[in-house]
Formats: structure tokens, sequence, C-alpha cells
């Protein structure tokens, strides 16, 4: 259970670092409506989610790693005892320690980036981090284990976060942007909310030409990583694996329907006062699902494969 | 028709024709496909090596191999080392008994790893008669 929740903390956090990127590189810049004070605080704060993010990965890590030294450790072994030969003569291991390289690369980078938000460069290294971050995941799940059309496999996974990142990442953090944080007490000052909505007027009309590279590059990396487990279409409904990337699969369809809602109906809207909140709402109900989402990948990667229950 | 139409309809095409292409092309994970001695098998004679033969290649270098002897209270467990794979897709791992064992019952405890990580660990039951 515990490699799980390490897993789906891994996803929820490399997801949301890419968002932080993609939205300092590509949504920010065409956010001309904006004067330079206002992005540079949109960049600092999305540079501090990256930080988050980033710091979130290390106990998932070291979680990963605790989990897997117990799965290999003998009755009355030290636990660390068969770290050494795990992490560096296994492909888990190379895949571990570039996950933890690209880790610190994201931290440093988005620390970098936070001191001058505003300078595009300095968000160059953690996207580095987090291109990092999107690859390795293909290093140590089912993709790399194959021995029959592994280049594919490793591709379409890395492409799948990558995806995941630019779409439902740049999402997440517009929606923690979007967010006014409530005091101690309970109260929500109303300057934040001003400027809650007003990033999410600004922000949200951005999202389209991110997303949509996003999603086809998730859609097709999913379909493309699906086939190559599945050996009937009757395993989407007969086999626990099946079943659950079926459930993603509804999932994922909902989420791009709201995104869509929010496209052409809400967005639309957004001007007006009751536009925001109600685009808020639906933010809030698509990063729900999308959690849900990176959960039932976590599951994905500890489930038997069709044919082997 | 354009050059964007004409790259939609290769996707498309590709999509069409080169992913069912890949059906079939079925992930497995590691499993354990034969060993000597067999699960179960009862030799008439010591065997000299211990060979597991695994779907996939294994991470020889966080892989043990154990064997017990008896039952119970005095079963005693010893390491076998060192472990070996040649380089063929299909070799097994292979591991030295070592002193020829008497007539008894005797597990080979195995554990290993994946490429993916996926650990797996099972037990080889045998029975030594009449060893000389």
């Amino acid at each position: 259970m515990e490699w799980i929740i390490a897993r789906w903390v891994t996803f929820v956090a490399t997801v949301l670092a890419t968002g932080a990127c993609a939205l300092a590189l590509a949504l920010l810049p065409r956010a001309i409506s904006a004067d330079d004070d206002t992005r540079r605080q949109i960049a600092r704060d999305a540079a501090r989610i990256g930080i988050v993010a980033a710091l979130a990965l290390i106990p998932a890590a070291l979680l990963r790693l605790a989990d897997q030294l117990l799965a290999l450790r003998s009755d009355g072994d030290p636990l660390f005892a068969g770290a050494a030969p795990l992490l560096t003569s296994t492909m888990w291991g190379s895949g571990f320690l570039a996950q933890s390289v690209a880790t610190l690369l994201a931290l440093v980078g988005f620390a970098h980036a936070h001191g001058a938000p505003g300078v595009r460069r300095r968000w160059i290294i953690p996207a580095l981090g987090c291109l990092g971050l999107c690859a390795t995941p293909a290093l140590q799940g089912h993709a790399i284990g194959s021995e029959t059309y592994t280049s594919l496999a490793v591709a379409a996974d890395i492409a799948h976060v990558t995806g995941a990142g630019l779409w439902l990442g740049a999402i997440g953090v517009i929606g923690l942007l979007g967010v006014a944080i409530p005091n101690g007490d309970g109260i929500v000052n109303p300057v934040h909310v001003s400027r809650a909505d007003a990033r999410l007027r600004l922000l949200v009309p951005l999202i389209p030409p991110v997303a949509l590279p996003g999603v086809a590059l998730l859609l097709l990396s999913g379909v493309i990583s699906a086939v190559l487990k599945l050996t009937d279409v009757g395993d989407l409904w007969t086999e626990t694996w099946g079943r659950y990337v079926l459930t993603k699969m509804i999932l994922v369809t909902i989420i791009v329907a709201l995104g869509a809602r929010n496209w052409r109906t809400l967005g639309p809207r957004i001007a007006r006062a009751d536009g925001v909140p109600a685009l808020r709402r639906s933010l809030i109900i698509e990063l729900l699902i999308a959690l849900l989402v990176l959960l039932i990948t976590a599951v994905l990667v500890v489930t038997p494969l069709p044919g082997e229950e | 028709m354009n050059a964007r139409s004409m790259v939609r309809r290769s996707v498309l095409a590709l999509l069409l024709v080169g992913v069912p292409a890949l059906a079939g092309a079925s992930m497995l994970h590691l499993k354990l496909s034969r060993s000597e001695p067999a699960a179960n098998a009862v030799l008439t004679a010591s065997p000299r090596q211990v060979k597991l033969w695994f779907t996939q290649k294994p991470e020889l270098t966080v892989t043990s191999i154990k064997m017990t002897s008896g039952i119970g209270a005095t079963a005693v467990e010893r390491a076998l080392a060192p472990l070996s794979r040649a380089d063929a897709a299909d070799a097994p791992i292979t591991a030295p008994v070592g002193a020829p064992l008497a007539a008894g019952h005797y597990e080979i405890v195995w554990r290993t790893m994946a490429r993916d990580g996926h650990v797996l660990n099972g037990v080889i039951p045998f029975d030594v008669r009449d060893a000389r």
C-alpha cells in the first residue's frame, strides 16, 4: 500500500512540477494583457509550487527505496544490506538514481527561478529536471520490463507522463494559483480572492494551446501502452488491469469533457461576476478527478498484467 | 490535399494500421518457467547445481538462491553462491550445490527481481533418495 501512495505522490508531484514549467515557459509569455509585475508574481508562485512538488518527491523516493529493499531483504539482514547492488547494477536502481538527479535539478532550478521569476532562461534548469522526472518512471515500470517493443513502450510511457504534465499539470498549477487560501481563522482575505479571480481570468483562456498537444500526447501514448499490454480487447473488462485502464479512460474522458465545457461555455462568461466561481468549481472537479486518475495509474504499476492473473 | 490534411491522414492511418499491429505483443512480468531440480522431483543422485529458467532476463546481482534441508526446527538453510548466468536470452541462473546432498527432503528458496523492479520469489521442494 505504501508503495502505491509513494508512486501516487511521485506522479502528482512530477505532473505539477512539469505544469509549473509549462505555465512559466509557454503560458505566461502569451499573457500580454497582464503587466510585468503580475506575470512575475504568477511565475514566482508557480516556482513555489514547483519547489513544494520537488520536495514531495524526496520522501516518496525514500519510501519506494525502502519498500524495494524490504522486498529483497532476507530475514535477519540489515535493511540497507542490499542497497549497493540494487542501486548500482540494476535497471530499477539506474531509474531511481536518474530520478534523484532530476529531482535535485528541478529543486535547485525552481529555487533559482523563484529568485528572478520573470527571467525565462532561469526556467530552463527546472524544465530539464522535469523532463528527467517525466522520463524516469518508464525505467521503473512495465515498459522497461518488456522484452518486445521495449523502446516503443518506454517512449510511450515518457510521452504519457509528459502529456499529463503539460495538460493536467498546467491545469493543476492554474487551479492552485486561482484559489484564495483562508487564514488560520478560516477567513479569506478579499484582496486574495480578487487576485485569484484575476489570475483565473488571465490564465484559463491561455490553456488550450498547451493543453491540446498535452491531451493528444497523453491519449496517443496511452493507446499504444494499453495495446502493448492487452492480449485481447476483452481484457478491458475481464481482467483487473483492464478494468483499471477502462476506469482511467472514462475518467480522462470526463476531464476532457469538462475542459471542453470550460473552454466553450464557461470561458466566454469569465468576465462576468458569476463566471469565475463556476469556472473555479469546474476546475476543482477536474483536478479531483485527475488525482483519482493518477491514483489508478499508481495502482496499475503493481497490478498483474493481462494473462498473469 | 494540403500538408496539414496529409499529416492528419497519415497519423490516422498509423493509428488504424500500426496500433492494432502491436496487439498480441503482450508484456508480461518475469516468471519462473522451469527449474532443475524440478518442483517435487525425486532424485536418485545429489544434484551438482541448481538451475532456474525465467521468462525474462532477471537482475542477477539482487538474486538469491538458498537451499534448506530438514523440516521445521531442525531445518538448516545455506546460501548457494556464486550465482552465474550466460548472456543468452534463455540462459538459466546457475548456482553450485557444493558438497553432495545426503538422502532427504530439500527446498530451493529463491528470490529475484525483474528489470522493472518487480520482486518475485518461490520455493522448489525436492527429495534425494538413495544418494551415493
